[in-house]
C-alpha cells in the first residue's frame, strides 16, 4: 500500500532523480516568493506585518539593526532608541514632595505603577525602565540617579521580572533577544564572596555609540566579539549578517538553531525551578537587592521591591531571593501571592498581565508604598 | 533519543553506514546493538527489561517446539541474561551519564548484586526444571510455558507501569490497615515504551503456542526481533510472522523501498516538528490551565488535540517505517486516515492498528470474541477496550477513556446487528484494511456524497470527547470540562494562545493531503503524481517543516507508554 507503482530500475532512478531535481527548484522558488512578498517595509518606523514579522526572525541581529537604525536617529525605528542608561535614566523629573514614587523596572513594573497612580491619586510615579529590563539594567539605572542625586522621591520601588533573570548574565538586550533585538546595554554585576559587587561595563553605551558600530567597517564584529567575552548569551553566529540573511529557509533554520540556544541556555540558569543553574546568578540578584534597599534607606526612603513571577516562572523567587529579602526587612511583594503565573487566564496574548491583575498587585503594592515611616521592614 | 533530534540523525548515519558496509549477520549484531544504545540511551539500567524480555521469551518459544532446548541455546540465553544483569545493573550508569568519571562508574551497585544474585538463582532453577519439564505430557507443558510467559511479561508491565497507580487508587484501603501508602510508592521512573516491545515479545510466544509462527533457533535473532529500533518504543507493535522472516534473511536494499522510506521520513517530521509540536502550547494552555478555562477554549483545544495526538503518533510510526524501509525492513501500517472513519468499529480499524489488532488477536479472541452469544460478546468488546484503554497508563482518564470507546463499539454493534468486528491481524499486518470500510450499513436516506461526510464529521465528535478523556489531568478536570460542554458551568473568558504558523499551515496541508489520500483509496497516493507535482508537495513539507524546527521539542505523547 502506498508504495509507488512498479517500475524498471533505470526508469525508476531517473524519477527518483527528477522528483528530486523538482523539489529542488520548488524550494528555491517558494523561498524567493515568500521572501518577496514578506520583505520587511523598507521604512524603520512602520512596523512589519505579521507575517514579514515571523519571517524576519531569522534575520540576523545586524541587519535587523542596520535597517532598524535608519541614516538618522529621526529616522530610526522606535526600539533603537529606547532603555539606554543615559537617555532612560539621566533625565531630571520635578520633585513631587512626600507623594513620590519612583519605579524601577521594565513594562510589568510600569504598568503596576500605573495602576498605584490610578488607586491613589495622591501619588505621583516616576517610571524608568526598558523593554524587558533585567534587574542589572534597573539597579544601574537607580545608582545613576542616586550618584547625581537626581531622585528626590521618597519611595524607591525595584521590579524585577522572572524571565528577565537570564538577562543577569548578559550586556546587551540584543543578546537575549535576537528575534526582534533590543539593542540597548547595561552593566552585569557578579557578587563577591562578603556580598560586594563588581560591575563589568557594556562595550557601548548609547544609541550613538551604536551607530558609530554599524557605521564602522568591522565596527560590528568588534563589538559583538567583546561581547561576547563577558555575556553569556552573545552569539556571533546569530549576531553577524551574512548569506543567510539573503534566503528564507536558511533564516528559519537560523531562527530554529537561536531558539534551541537561547532554550538551553536559559534552562541552564532556571535550575531547579529557582535560578540554581548558574552560581553566579542568585548571589548577584540578592546583593542587588540587598544594596538597593541598604542605598535608599541611606537617603531616608522608603524602598520596595514586586516580583514579577510570569508566566512559567511560578514560585521562582520564594526559594530564591524571598529569604534574603525577608531577613533584611525589605517590604516586597510577591506576584505568585496575589495572582497564579499557571493560569493562562490572568496574561494577555502578548504575554503581559493582564489589566485587571495588575490592578491586584497594585492593590498588594500599595500599603507598601504608602506606610510610614519609611524604614519599617514590613511583609506582605 | 528522539527521532527528531540532531543526536538521532548522528547515531542513525553512523548505523546505515554501517549497515551499508557489512555482511547480513554482521548487520544483524550492529543493528542488535543498535537497539540497545539507542534504547540505553534514556536508561541503560532498563536495558536489563528487555534482555530477561528476550530471554524469557526466546526460551519458551524454543520449548514450545521442542521440549528438548539445545544445550548450545539455553547456553546462548542463560549467559545472555546473566551478562546483562553484570553490564547494565552492576556499574553506576546514572554516574557515568552525570558525568562522575571511570571510577565513579565503577563503583559497584549493591541493588545491582541483588539483582544479578537473583537472576543466577532464576537461570539455575529454570535450567533445572527445562529438564524436568522435557518429561511432562506435552498438552500441560504447553499451557505451563504460556502461562508463564504471561505472567513474567504482565509482571514487569505491571510492576514498572501500575504498581503506583493501584497503591494511589487503593489508599484508602491500605490506610484502613495502618499502612502509609508513601511507604509502598516505588519511586521508580516508567521505562520508555515498556507496554511496545513487551506487547510485541509476548505476541511471538502466544504465536508459538498457537502454532501460527515457528520459533526461531537463533538467539540472537530473536533478540533482534524484541530490541529492533525503529518501532522499539512508540511502534508499530510489530508481529513476530511479519518482522522475523525479514530479520533472518538476507535484505536488498531498493531504490524504490529507500525513496518511499524518505519520504516517510519527510511526512513524519513534519507531522511532528511542525504541527504536533506547533500545537501543543496551545492544547497544554487548556489542559494545563490552573484556572478557569472558557468553553470555546476547550472545545478548540480539545479539536487541537485530536489533530496534534495523530500528527505526534502517526508521525513516529512514519519516521519508524521509513527508517526501517531504509535498511530494507518493512513494518506494518500503524495508521490509516482515521479521521474519515465513520463510526467506531471503522476508527479501530484505521486508528493505531498494530494495538487494535493485537487486543483483538491476543484479548478479544481468548475472552471468546462473538463465539459465545451476543451479552457475551458485548462484555468481551468491553473488556477488550477498557484493558486497551489501561495499556494506554496507569491513571483514571486512561480506563474511562478505554471503558468509553468500549461503550462505543457495543453501541454501534447493537445498531448494525454485529456486522462490524475489530480489524483482522491479516489486514493488519499487511497493512491492507480497506480505506472505504468493511461491512459497514449503508444510510439510505441520503446520496453517499453527502450522507459519508455527514457521518465521518457526526462520529468525529465522538472521537474528539474521547481525546478530552483521554488528555485531561484528573477526573475532575473531566467533570468540570464535560459539565462545561453541557452547558451546566459558566464559562470564562477565551484565553487560548494561538498555534505556531508552522501548525495552522501545516494542519493546512496535512488536512490536503489526506483528504487526496481518501478519495485515492491509497495511503501515500501523492507518491503516484507526476514528477513535478510531488516536488512542490516535497518542497512545500520541507519548508513548512523547516518553519516548525523552532517549535519547543515535546516528547513523543506515546513514549509515556
Amino acid at each position: 500500500m502506498g508504495a509507488p507503482p512498479p517500475l524498471g530500475h533505470a526508469r525508476l532512478r531517473r524519477r527518483v532523480l527528477a522528483v528530486v531535481a523538482w523539489s529542488l527548484a520548488a524550494l528555491v522558488l517558494l523561498d524567493m516568493a515568500v521572501g518577496l512578498a514578506t520583505r520587511p517595509p523598507a521604512d524603520p518606523r512602520r512596523e512589519g506585518s505579521a507575517l514579514q514579522t515571523y519571517f524576519d526572525y531569522g534575520t540576523s541581529i545586524e541587519a535587523k539593526l542596520r535597517r532598524a537604525i535608519g541614516r538618522t536617529p529621526g529616522e530610526a525605528a522606535p526600539i533603537i532608541s529606547s532603555g539606554w542608561l543615559a537617555k532612560e535614566c539621566d533625565r531630571t523629573v520635578p520633585d513631587h514632595g512626600r507623594g513620590g514614587v519612583s519605579v524601577y523596572g521594565m513594562s510589568f513594573s510600569n504598568r503596576v505603577a500605573d495602576q498605584l497612580a490610578a488607586q491613589d491619586p495622591a501619588l505621583t510615579v516616576d517610571k524608568f525602565a526598558g523593554p524587558g529590563a533585567p534587574l542589572n539594567h534597573s539597579y544601574a539605572c537607580f545608582l545613576r540617579r542616586d550618584a547625581a542625586g537626581r531622585d528626590h522621591n521618597p519611595v524607591q520601588v525595584l521590579g524585577v521580572l522572572a524571565s528577565s533573570i537570564r538577562r543577569l548574565t548578559t550586556l546587551s538586550g540584543i543578546s537575549t533577544s535576537f528575534e526582534q533585538p533590543q539593542p540597548f546595554t547595561y552593566p552585569r554585576y557578579t557578587a563577591g564572596a562578603a556580598g560586594g559587587l563588581t560591575a563589568i561595563p557594556p562595550p557601548i553605551l548609547s544609541e550613538a555609540d551604536l551607530r558609530r558600530v554599524l557605521a564602522t567597517p568591522g565596527g560590528w564584529r568588534d563589538y559583538v566579539a567583546k561581547l561576547d567575552e563577558h555575556d553569556d548569551f552573545a552569539s556571533p553566529w546569530l549576531a553577524n549578517g551574512g548569506i543567510a540573511d539573503w534566503s528564507v529557509t536558511l533564516r528559519l533554520i537560523r531562527r530554529a538553531w537561536g531558539q534551541h540556544y537561547l532554550r538551553a541556555k536559559t534552562d541552564a540558569i532556571r535550575g531547579n525551578d529557582d535560578f540554581s543553574g548558574d552560581p553566579t546568578v542568585v548571589p548577584a540578584m540578592r546583593a542587588i537587592m540587598v544594596d538597593f534597599a541598604a542605598r535608599v534607606r541611606r537617603a531616608g526612603k522608603r524602598p520596595v521591591v514586586i516580583l514579577f513571577e510570569d508566566r512559567g516562572y511560578e514560585d521562582a523567587f520564594r526559594r530564591s531571593v524571598v529569604p534574603t529579602l525577608v531577613a533584611h526587612g525589605i517590604p516586597y511583594v510577591l506576584t505568585s501571592d496575589v495572582v497564579q503565573s499557571g493560569n493562562p487566564a490572568n496574561f494577555m496574548a502578548d504575554g503581559h498581565f493582564t489589566p485587571a491583575i495588575d490592578a491586584r498587585i497594585a492593590a498588594a503594592a500599595l500599603p507598601l508604598v504608602t506606610a510610614a515611616p519609611a524604614n519599617s521592614p514590613v511583609r506582605h | 533519543m528522539l527521532f527528531n533530534s540532531l543526536e538521532f540523525a548522528a547515531y542513525f548515519a553512523c548505523v546505515y553506514l554501517l549497515y551499508r558496509l557489512l555482511p547480513f549477520r554482521w548487520q544483524n549484531r550492529m543493528l542488535l546493538l543498535a537497539g540497545y544504545l539507542f534504547y540505553g540511551w534514556w536508561d541503560v539500567r532498563f536495558l536489563f527489561l528487555i534482555a530477561f524480555s528476550t530471554t524469557v521469551d526466546f526460551t519458551i518459544g524454543s520449548l514450545l517446539e521442542n521440549p528438548h532446548m539445545p544445550k548450545r541455546e539455553r547456553w546462548t540465553a542463560s549467559l545472555f541474561i546473566l551478562g546483562a544483569a553484570i553490564l547494565f545493573l552492576c556499574p553506576d550508569w546514572p554516574a557515568l551519564a552525570a558525568g562522575g568519571g571511570l571510577s565513579a562508574f565503577l563503583t559497584p551497585q549493591a541493588m545491582g548484586f541483588q539483582v544479578l544474585a537473583g537472576t543466577a538463582a532464576v537461570v539455575a532453577l529454570a535450567n533445572l526444571l527445562i529438564v524436568r519439564a522435557a518429561a511432562m505430557e506435552e498438552d500441560r507443558r504447553r499451557k505451563i510455558l504460556i502461562v508463564c510467559s504471561v505472567a513474567v511479561n504482565l509482571a514487569f508491565l505491571g510492576f514498572f507501569k501500575y504498581f503506583n497507580f493501584f497503591i494511589d487508587s487503593a489508599e484508602g484501603l491500605t490506610r484502613s490497615i495502618g499502612l502509609d501508602p508513601e511507604t509502598l510508592r516505588l519511586h521508580i521512573v516508567l521505562p520508555v515504551g515498556i507496554s511496545f516491545y513487551t506487547f510485541q515479545s509476548l505476541s511471538y510466544t502466544i504465536d508459538v503456542y498457537r502454532r501460527r509462527v515457528t520459533p526461531t533457533h537463533r538467539f540472537w535473532d530473536f533478540a533482534l526481533f524484541v530490541a529492533y529500533f525503529p518501532p522499539m518504543v512508540a511502534g508499530p507493535i510489530e508481529r513476530a510472522r511479519h518482522l522475523l522472516p525479514q530479520l533472518t534473511r538476507p535484505r536488498q536494499i531498493r531504490l524504490a523501498q529507500s525513496a518511499h522510506g524518505l519520504v516517510l521520513i519527510l511526512v513524519g517530521l513534519f507531522k511532528k516538528v511542525a504541527v504536533a509540536d506547533g500545537l501543543a502550547p496551545s492544547v497544554d494552555a487548556v489542559f494545563n490551565s490552573t484556572g478557569a478555562v472558557s468553553q470555546t477554549d476547550i472545545v478548540i483545544g480539545t479539536v487541537l488535540f485530536t489533530i496534534q495526538i495523530f500528527c505526534d503518533f502517526s508521525g513516529y510510526s512514519d519516521i519508524a517505517r521509513g527508517v526501517s524501509k531504509l535498511l530494507g525492513i518493512d513494518l506494518m501500517v500503524n495508521f490509516n486516515l482515521p479521521y474519515f472513519s465513520k463510526n467506531p468499529s471503522e476508527f479501530w480499524r484505521r486508528w493505531h492498528i498494530s494495538l487494535s489488532s493485537w487486543l483483538r488477536d491476543y484479548l478479544y479472541i481468548a475472552l471468546g470474541g462473538n463465539r459465545q452469544g451476543k451479552l457475551r460478546t458485548y462484555v468481551n468488546l468491553f473488556l477488550t477496550m477498557l484493558l486497551g484503554g489501561l495499556w494506554h497508563g496507569a491513571a483514571w482518564n486512561y480506563i474511562l477513556w478505554g471503558a468509553y470507546q468500549g461503550l462505543l463499539l457495543c453501541v454501534h454493534r447493537a445498531a448494525t446487528h454485529g456486522r462490524e468486528t475489530l480489524p483482522s491481524s491479516r489486514e493488519a499486518v499487511a497493512g491492507t484494511t480497506d480505506l472505504h470500510g468493511g461491512a459497514v450499513a449503508k444510510a439510505r436516506a441520503l446520496p453517499t456524497w453527502l450522507s459519508t461526510p455527514l457521518r465521518i464529521g457526526f462520529f468525529m465528535i465522538f472521537v474528539c470527547y474521547g481525546w478530552l478523556l483521554f488528555r485531561a489531568h484528573t477526573m475532575d478536570q473531566i467533570v468540570q470540562f464535560t459539565a462545561q460542554l453541557a452547558w451546566l458551568r459558566p464559562s470564562g473568558a477565551s484565553m487560548l494562545p494561538m498555534p505556531t504558523l508552522s501548525a495552522i499551515a501545516g494542519t493546512l496541508l496535512l488536512a490536503g493531503m489526506q483528504l487526496v489520500d481518501y478519495r485515492a483509496g491509497r495511503l501515500e497516493s501523492f507518491m503516484r503524481w507526476p514528477a513535478a507535482l510531488q516536488g512542490a508537495l516535497y518542497a512545500a513539507l520541507f519548508f513548512v517543516l523547516i518553519m516548525g524546527t523552532s517549535n519547543a521539542p515535546v516528547q513523543f505523547i506515546y513514549f509515556q507508554f
